[in-house]
């Protein structure tokens, strides 16, 4: 049987009513706890495993993992509109995406936004499909030393996060790095910096620390100026034209989304590094590639594109090694592997040989899912736009309260509350002075992965482990990725 | 020694507390068991008891949680909520149990033997007394397996044993799980061994010992039983003093290797910490008739065969251990270890 043959097969296996449905139903699922700010894709996959028990294998596994597909876009709406991420990764897409709404050009950041997630998954879902055949070899590539290299490129681009100076970003790049210290330290589970308290042992938890960062000064502002988000003439609601714009504009910058893609597929079938890293990574390579670096963070459509593509292009790389070996790719992955078994499966290397249709159906699932999600959230974007020409005074309490309530029901700790504000101090502080917040989540994400991976390469391979064939090639790979164009920029303007 | 006495003092004033308790309940002078079981089925009716895993949604602790709540809750009549407190390795969500209210309504899945030993070795953040807590049952035993990479150069027990260069073995962190057996197992054995650690579970350390980057790791049957197929990890040994019925052609650690007299001390004690895995406590002081009335609940719900069924589908081990028999096991891991063994397994466990 050709590889055309099986495809065929899966793509019909795939195309049933019951499929559609569980993933019309996964996607709307997905969009509302995406909505809620700290509920990610974890917990909501949680709440909903036990539902597919006594289910179809195909439907069962399509409505999760369309749950899972769509649930950072219904965040990445909020963070445009409120300045409200909905869970860590949609942080990135605030910066550029908060000060496009304040222009009111809320509906221009938001189509942008949907459109490289729609691209970004579809990506993500071809090249799965693409690395089917040879699943294996390419997670076996990809070992302890990649992961650190990966997470050493995205420190690189800490300098470039800051607004503005180069100095501040360092700083605050350098806090993070810092408070990623606090808690056990991975490689010897020695614990350090915790100050005799439980809750610190474990250092900062991530939902908190952006949650506050970036919500708090949000909400305080909004409190404070009591006007609405948006311009009091939002430029007509939702306008067609923003829209159609927004579309259009990850397709304009087509290179740019391809590669934040091709990046968060990478970062996806490492299982080591998450969806946090994977934005900001991405978010970091744009700027620096950009040739209106300045732009950034001010409105940059291109701020908005890259960790938007990247992040859905992320869960197609991480579908990789859980089907390839049954080790899954994320954190939402290991769920989604209690749900291969709960539907009587063994995702190994037998299980491809035996269930391909079904790896073919959860590839297109993925693709339709991002696609179908983005229309649907295009839609839902309209009352949301309304909501936030509300006045501030009116708005603050509300997403406070649902803030502060996404934040507690992540693990049910009233001590991350209390994190919350800390970091919503600190926010505010770090926006009252200029430095940037977004590279102190990054130094906070990638402080652990460095710290880690360098530590297990060094272990396992001594000191030359970034002299193995496979090592150098990512690493010249990944520098190539991040400096080809200001280098050849330097070069034409020699000339 | 002092342990042992305090521990009967303590459980004299338990008994104590609990006749007092039942007598409350019961609002009658002599609470006969019979009344008093049947004040507590009346107590837990309608009520919402919280069955807390100390680490995230979706590990195993919690896929264990989640799979026995709907059963328990129909055998105690009321609702329980799994609640994840992840911190510390479970230490964190240990520590609240220690102090919380005991009104018999929170309780805890843990590992036993970890627990045992964060508290013999005095790890930073342990600040509860195993010796207090109520312990209501434990879900089975499942063989640790060593297992090596298809990649290493070792392909045996007795190549390992006869190795003239440090063996490489993964594992999330020396104490926990993993790390101790392979810590053990090696130092039993006397393996020259190089343990890196630092991988974010089971499932890092083993896609390493796959990808070649160490040789080996150790893992309970259940999870080696997905990693052996088509090859993918070689398993060499099974840790116990009979074969795991997943493997039943694996030949044990006792028939493969002869031992000193002080190996066999370290692979008994290796032996024992695999016998007490996952086990449910509740807080000091439970009122003996609730505690009486959950353990029953438990021994129900794990002897039931369709939560049994339900088990076997999920691929997981449940068997049904007493609360004696797992009070029994972590304390013993506790308290039997002279000071020369405590010493050596400090230095085996605690990096610095």
């Amino acid at each position: 049987m050709s590889a055309l043959d099986i495809f065929a097969q899966g793509a019909i296996a795939f195309l049933r009513w019951d499929v559609m449905l569980a993933i019309l139903i996964g996607m709307s699922l997905g969009l509302f706890f995406g909505l809620l700010p700290g509920i990610g894709g974890v917990t909501a996959l949680a709440l909903l495993l036990p539902l597919v028990q006594g289910m179809d294998p195909l439907p069962g596994l399509a409505f999760l993992l369309s749950v899972h597909a769509v649930i950072y876009n219904g965040g990445s709406v909020t963070a445009v509109l409120f300045g409200v991420p909905g869970a860590p990764p949609s942080a990135a897409t605030l910066i550029d995406g908060q000060p496009l709404a304040r222009q009111g050009r809320a509906a221009y950041a938001i189509a942008a936004a949907l459109s490289a997630s729609a691209i970004g998954g579809v990506i993500g879902a071809l090249a799965l499909g693409f690395l089917l055949p040879v699943l294996k070899p390419v997670v076996f590539l990809l070992g302890s030393p990649e992961t650190f290299l990966l997470a050493l490129a995205g420190v690189a681009c800490l300098a470039i996060l800051g607004k503005g100076s180069m100095t501040k970003g360092l700083i605050a790049g350098g806090l993070g790095l810092c408070l990623a210290m606090v808690g056990y330290q991975q490689t010897t589970g020695v614990p350090r910096f915790w100050f005799g308290s439980d809750y610190l042992l474990d250092g900062f938890r991530v939902v908190p620390v952006v949650t506050g960062l970036f919500a708090i000064p949000e909400l305080v502002r909004l409190a404070m100026t009591g006007s609405a988000i948006g311009p009091a003439k939002a430029e007509g609601g939702m306008p067609a034209r923003q829209i159609v714009d927004g579309i259009l504009a990850p397709l304009r910058h087509w290179a740019l989304t391809l590669r934040c893609s091709l990046l968060g597929v990478l970062i996806g079938i490492i299982p080591g590094i998450g969806g946090e890293a994977s934005s900001f990574i991405a978010y970091g390579t744009a700027k620096q590639t950009a040739r209106n670096a300045d732009a950034f963070g001010k409105g940059a459509i291109e701020g908005v594109i890259a960790p938007e593509s990247a992040n859905n292009a992320k869960e197609g790389g991480a579908l990789v090694p859980t089907l390839a070996l049954g080790i899954p790719g994320s954190s939402g992955m290991v769920l989604m592997l209690g749900a291969f078994q709960l539907l009587g499966l063994e995702p190994r290397p037998r299980f491809l040989k035996t269930h391909m249709d079904l790896a073919i159906g959860l590839t297109l699932t993925l693709a339709v899912a991002n696609v179908l999600s983005a229309v649907m959230m295009l839609a839902l974007a309209r009352p949301l736009v309304s909501v936030s020409a509300l006045p501030g005074r009116v708005l603050a309490p509300v997403l406070m309260a649902i803030v502060l309530l996404g934040v507690y029901a992540v693990e049910g700790s009233f001590a991350d509350i209390a994190v919350t504000f800390l970091f919503g101090g600190l926010g505010l502080a770090m926006q009252g002075l200029g430095y940037g917040r977004a590279a102190l989540v990054l130094g906070f994400v990638l402080g652990h992965l460095v710290e880690t991976y360098f530590g297990i390469s060094l272990q396992a391979y001594g000191a030359g482990f970034l002299l193995r064939p496979t090592t150098l090639a990512i690493g010249l790979l990944l520098l190539a990725g991040m400096f080809w164009r200001p280098a050849v920029q330097l070069l034409l303007r020699r000339r | 020694m002092a342990e042992v006495v305090d521990s009967g003092r303590r459980s004299a004033t338990a008994w104590l507390l609990a006749i007092i308790a039942a007598g409350a309940v019961g609002g009658a002078g002599f609470p006969s068991q019979v009344q008093a079981a049947g004040t507590a089925a009346d107590y837990y009716r309608g009520r919402t008891v919280r069955l807390v895993v100390g680490s995230g949604a979706g590990g195993g602790y919690d896929s264990y949680a989640r799979l026995l709540a709907p059963f328990l809750a129909k055998e105690l009549g009321g609702d329980v909520l799994v609640e994840n407190r992840p911190g510390a390795g479970g230490l964190l969500a240990l520590n609240q149990i220690y102090d919380a209210d005991p009104d018999g309504l929170l309780m805890m899945i843990v590992s036993g033997s970890g627990a045992a030993l964060a508290q013999l070795l005095g790890q930073e953040g342990a600040s509860f007394d195993l010796q207090r807590m109520t312990w209501i049952a434990g879900l089975g035993a499942d063989t640790p397996i060593v297992m090596l990479s298809p990649r290493s150069s070792f392909r045996s027990l007795a190549e390992l044993i006869s190795a003239d260069h440090p063996v490489k073995w993964a594992a999330s962190g020396r104490s926990t799980g993993q790390g101790l057996w392979i810590s053990v197992f090696t130092h039993a054995l006397a393996i020259p061994s190089n343990l890196i650690t630092g991988y974010k579970g089971s499932n890092e350390a083993s896609l390493a010992a796959m990808r070649g980057e160490v040789d080996g790791i150790i893992v309970t049957a259940s999870s080696a039983h997905s990693y052996a197929q088509d090859g993918q990890l070689l398993p060499i040994a099974a840790i116990g003093h009979e074969r795991s019925t997943l493997f039943p052609d694996l030949p044990t650690v006792f028939e493969q290797a002869t031992l000193t007299a002080d190996a066999s001390w370290w692979m008994e004690y290796c032996v024992r910490v695999a016998e007490v895995t996952r086990t449910i406590i509740g807080p000091p002081d439970l009122p003996a008739d609730r505690a009486r009335f959950l353990q029953d609940a438990f021994q129900k719900v794990l002897s039931d065969p369709a939560v049994l069924a339900a088990a076997a589908t999920a691929d997981r081990v449940l068997v049904y251990q007493t609360p004696d028999f797992v009070r029994g096991q972590s304390l013993d891991l506790l308290t039997g270890v002279d000071d020369a063994h405590r010493e050596t397994l400090k230095t085996l466990l605690v990096s610095e």
